[in-house]
């Protein structure tokens, strides 16, 4: 007999929760903004501790186009023990009021790090605090994460507040180490010889540190490490959806957790969010200032998620002035954004970009960019200099972006036999001293098959000319450390300045040489596009889509304070009429821009060329070019 | 007793004097204080207003309850006057909406301050002196000299009668990220009209907020105003630091007590790292005067382990005793709080359990 189908969804319900096993992510995670709910960090909640204080923020947050608030206040959360049931009874308030205007609660907060007010717990369990494996004799603030005691103790702080606040997802900060050293408890020690079936490393050897990525226990030790703050993230997941079964886990890293090159504290990013719905990223800077890095980080993202199926989102910093290139931003990188609620100045109100009816899909869009840049975790892994891989790495994706050369990040992490990379034009790997037998003989398949392989710096054992219907080609020198432009954090919190490549003409260089590889291929690009115009390219089904954003009036000098404006615009210089070329057919196009009411149809010429007239849009628009 | 008498009690008991060593108690709601002789506070004032009827309560012969409640805010203040510290606390909820400040002040005279040589931690505006220690303005309080200052934690002034301590954090800092220092209050000093305006402020509340402050004065500290709440860390991301280590050759156990010096009272942390490459160690208890006994894991021979235990330091002294099989091979010590920034064992942070009926504040 079939069951009803209500039977059947309350039987799956039932078993998923009984599990804790959920589905992919929800629709809501994606194409999401996420607005602060009110405080952060030390603030309280009392803000909005009345039902109707409650009700009358989330109408706000709903009105503008949010689709979830996130709940920060109280973040140290340990700190505030005695206050645990006002806690949860003020966030249930937030939670209903929430609901009630259709929006989701993401609850941020972070429960392994102690100051003053957690002390009785911490007396009572000092041996809960990451131990230095170093030296063996130095704590830390943050709890360990695979202490089982302290795990069942947030365990069962995370189960409660789900009971007694239906909060829809979790943002939990600080699942981390301090640094290299940590943590060499006896609870680490038993957990590594566990999973992998080998004696704990020599850490208590000096040279166990000093040789560093050059050993291969080391390497295995720190994506150890890595893996296991992913165990514990994913035994709260399955935890709390045994409670509610569509509880979403937001990954959450700082920049410096992010970027592809660093992971001392946290995790490695291709060991990152696998049991999570999201990756996140807090980032901390202003885009427009700080556009370059950014862009390019979370380029890696991007692929990250595209290679999960999962959706990805950054905190980006903003005001008045610049929350529609933010917003902008978002969808060129195909990301929710988390942010404050803010009127904007600079052009459309915000309830019209968040709720504007030609955003990509982000469900469904992927890039199409056809040239690849190989993420090499085995490169970077052996080699500690940031000049070795990283910044080589970066550097030239930074360079590529800036250039309109569209790029997509290759991961090492993903890559399998038989994979098929023929939607690629080119193929750059940036100094890779690394790299496997069945990988090489991949991408010697890729070039018997017409690809084109560059090589940067290293060309170790690689034949460097025509290989079959394709080419190897090299570049001997390192561009990308030249071109590298480090993040530009706000002057008003970091005291920074701004601090340019060590030579911008490195750009220049990386975009020439793509241009030279490529002169005659059919591939995406962009004529009379000013330099700082970024221009990433997706596909969604038959339709491709463009988006075009004006990043070209920063115009920052060395030492240049780098917050954003408080006043005034952006620096948006008239764009001049632009052609974007695409490859294979395309038989009409618009546009569409928050700025315009309406789409613009766009004249498509021979080669499947589109024109794009001058002063189409200032800041942002976006091409749809159907086939 | 009929309500009315209960009040006009309770508000005779309130207008009493209280004279504790060097601080006068001349009324709680409104507070007004003298210290040796001299008018301290002379006024005191919030926004939003604060509830116009106090129900103070005498708790016993030095310390006073104060409960101001109305539809727009809810306000529990302890006073407490002791032979050389005058305590201030609050905390205080704001339910309605509130457009701007949300402001408590208290205000000293003139005459007490002008003239006095003074010493912050904080950011004084006008003529300051060269700092004695680095985060330690110096300078002199008047209407030619310094009359402002900013972001306040501590104050110490150079009065005629004798040196007094403002302390804004008695619970100290640690780290110096003030954003995510749970209870950080950051004052303000104002010399106006009517006095010196010491507040403390939350803005952009919106819909509603809760203040929350101590302020401690006292006979001035022994030692110098950076040492009083010294800071441990810079961030969040520095671990504890040992204040010292001890070696194998430098580790003394008499009768199974180890025994160590420390630089002032207060809890310590101490690791022990444990193991021995023949043979294994342990069980073994160990406990501290004040702590209770925790029962050590086993080591197995070519293994180490790190025992941990919180322990209290007595007449600048560690006392930790060890009872079973153990063989110590370094020991470190970090601090984590000290004594005079002990509102968690050795007292609470009020001192009185006292509360109103309607008082549903967080404590």
């Amino acid at each position: 007999m079939t069951p009803h189908p209500s039977l059947r969804t309350f039987v799956l319900l039932a078993l998923l929760a009984s599990t804790g096993v959920r589905a992919g992510p929800a629709d809501w995670l994606y194409n999401g903004a996420f607005a602060n709910w009110m405080t952060s960090n030390a603030g309280n909640r009392y803000h909005t501790f009345t039902p109707e204080a409650a009700d009358k923020r989330a109408a706000e947050i709903a009105a503008a186009g949010f689709k979830a608030a996130i709940t920060s206040g109280y973040h140290f959360r340990l700190n505030f023990a005695s206050r645990d049931a006002d806690i949860r009874r003020i966030a249930r308030v937030i939670a209903d009021a929430c609901h009630k205007h259709g929006l989701k609660v993401i609850e941020h907060h972070d429960w392994t790090i102690h100051f003053y007010d957690a002390y009785p717990l911490v007396f009572e369990h000092p041996d809960w605090l990451q131990l230095n494996a170093e030296d063996m004799l130095t704590r830390h603030r943050i709890f360990c994460l695979n202490n089982p005691e302290f795990q069942e103790a947030y365990l069962d702080y995370l189960r409660r507040y789900q009971r007694e606040t239906n909060t829809d997802a979790y943002q939990l900060d600080e699942i981390q180490y301090l640094s290299r050293e940590y943590c060499g408890c006896r609870h680490c020690r038993a957990k590594h010889v566990r999973d992998t079936k080998r004696s704990w490393p020599p850490t208590h050897d000096p040279a166990f540190w000093a040789g560093e990525h050059t050993r291969a226990d080391y390497r295995d030790w720190m994506h150890w490490r890595a893996r296991s703050l992913g165990d514990f993230r994913a035994r709260i997941g399955r935890e709390l959806r045994k409670i509610r079964p569509d509880v979403a886990m937001f990954d959450y890293t700082t920049m410096l957790q992010s970027n592809p090159g660093g992971f001392n504290r946290g995790a490695m990013i291709e060991e990152r969010g696998f049991d999570d719905d999201t990756f996140g990223t807090e980032v901390n800077s202003a885009p427009f200032a700080s556009h370059p890095f950014v862009y390019a980080t979370l380029k890696s993202r991007q692929a990250l998620g595209e290679a999960h199926g999962k959706p990805i989102w950054a905190k980006l910093e903003y005001t008045q002035q610049t929350a529609y290139f933010t917003w902008a931003f978002g969808q060129a990188c195909r990301c929710s954004l988390w942010g404050g609620l803010a009127p904007v100045e600079d052009r459309p109100a915000q309830e019209k970009l968040l709720k504007w009816p030609h955003q990509m899909d982000q469900r469904v869009a992927r890039s199409a960019a056809d040239i690849g840049l190989f993420l090499s975790r085995s490169t970077r892994d052996s080699n500690p200099d940031p000049d070795h891989f990283y910044h080589e790495f970066e550097g030239w994706l930074q360079a590529l972006c800036l250039t309109h050369n569209d790029t997509r990040v290759l991961l090492e992490s993903r890559w399998k036999p038989g994979m098929d990379l023929s939607s690629l034009k080119l193929i750059i790997l940036p100094n890779v001293t690394v790299i496997s037998s069945e990988q090489r003989a991949l991408l010697m398949s890729y070039v018997e098959n017409g690809g084109r392989l560059l090589l940067t710096a290293c060309a170790d054992g690689w034949p460097v000319r025509r290989v079959g219907k394709g080419q190897i080609l090299h570049r001997a020198d390192k561009l990308g450390p030249l071109a590298f432009e480090n993040q530009q954090m706000p002057t008003s919190i970091y005291r920074s300045a701004f601090k340019p490549p060590k030579d911008p003409r490195a750009i220049e260089q990386i975009g020439a040489t793509v241009e030279k590889i490529l002169a005659g291929v059919p591939r995406f690009r962009i004529e009379g596009a000013p330099r700082g115009l970024l221009a990433p390219i997706y596909r969604d089904g038959t339709r491709r889509i463009v988006h075009l954003l004006n990043a070209s009036g920063r115009a920052l000098k060395p030492g240049d304070g780098i917050d954003n404006p408080k006043r005034g615009e952006l620096p948006m210089p008239a764009l001049p009429a632009m052609t974007l070329h695409l490859p294979g057919q395309v038989s009409s196009a618009v546009l569409a821009t928050p700025e315009r009411p309406d789409t613009i149809p766009l004249e498509v010429g021979a080669g499947s060329t589109i024109k794009v007239p001058a002063g189409s849009f200032r800041t942002y628009g976006v091409v749809y070019a159907y086939e | 007793m009929r309500m009315s008498k209960r009040i006009a009690i309770l508000l005779l008991l309130a207008a009493t004097s209280v004279i504790a060593g060097d601080f006068e108690l001349k009324s709680a709601a409104p507070l007004s204080l003298a210290w040796r002789g001299a008018p301290l506070i002379v006024a005191e004032n919030a926004e939003p207003e604060f509830a116009p009827k106090p129900v103070v309560t005498r708790v016993d012969a030095l310390i006073h309850h104060v409960w101001r409640a109305d539809d727009k805010s809810k306000t529990r203040i302890e006073v407490a006057t002791g032979e050389d510290t005058f305590e201030l606390t609050l905390v205080r909820l704001v339910e309605a909406d509130v457009s701007g400040l949300v402001r408590y002040t208290f205000t000293v005279p003139h005459a007490f301050l002008d003239g006095c040589p003074a010493e912050w931690i904080a950011e004084p505006e006008g003529k300051t002196g060269k700092a004695a220690r680095k985060g330690v303005a110096t300078g002199t309080l008047g209407p030619r000299d310094i009359k402002n200052a900013n972001l306040i934690t501590y104050l110490r002034v150079h009065h005629p009668a004798g040196d007094l301590d403002f302390d804004f954090n008695p619970r100290g800092w640690w780290t110096g990220e003030k954003t995510i220092t749970p209870h950080a209050a950051e004052w303000n000093m104002r010399r106006t009209a009517a006095g010196y305006e010491f507040s403390s402020a939350f803005s952009r509340t919106m819909a509603g907020t809760l203040q929350e402050f101590k302020v401690v004065i006292r006979r001035a500290d022994k030692r110098p105003v950076s040492d009083v709440h010294p800071r441990v860390a810079n961030r969040w991301t520095d671990g504890y630091r040992n204040i010292f280590r001890l070696d194998k050759d430098k580790i003394h156990i008499e009768r199974d007590t180890l025994q160590f010096r420390v630089p002032r009272d207060g809890w310590y942390m101490v690791n022990m790292l444990v193991g021995a490459t023949d043979r294994p160690i342990g069980p073994c208890e160990v406990w501290a005067d004040e702590t209770k006994k925790r029962q050590m894991p086993r080591v197995a021979p070519g293994e180490r382990d790190t025992w941990t235990l919180v322990a209290r330091a007595v007449n600048e002294t560690i006392t930790l005793r060890l009872r079973g099989d153990f063989h110590l091979t370094a020991v470190g010590v970090t601090p984590m709080l000290y004594e005079n920034e002990d509102y968690l064992f050795r007292r609470g942070w009020w001192l009185s359990s006292q509360r109103h009926p309607g008082d549903t504040l967080p404590e």
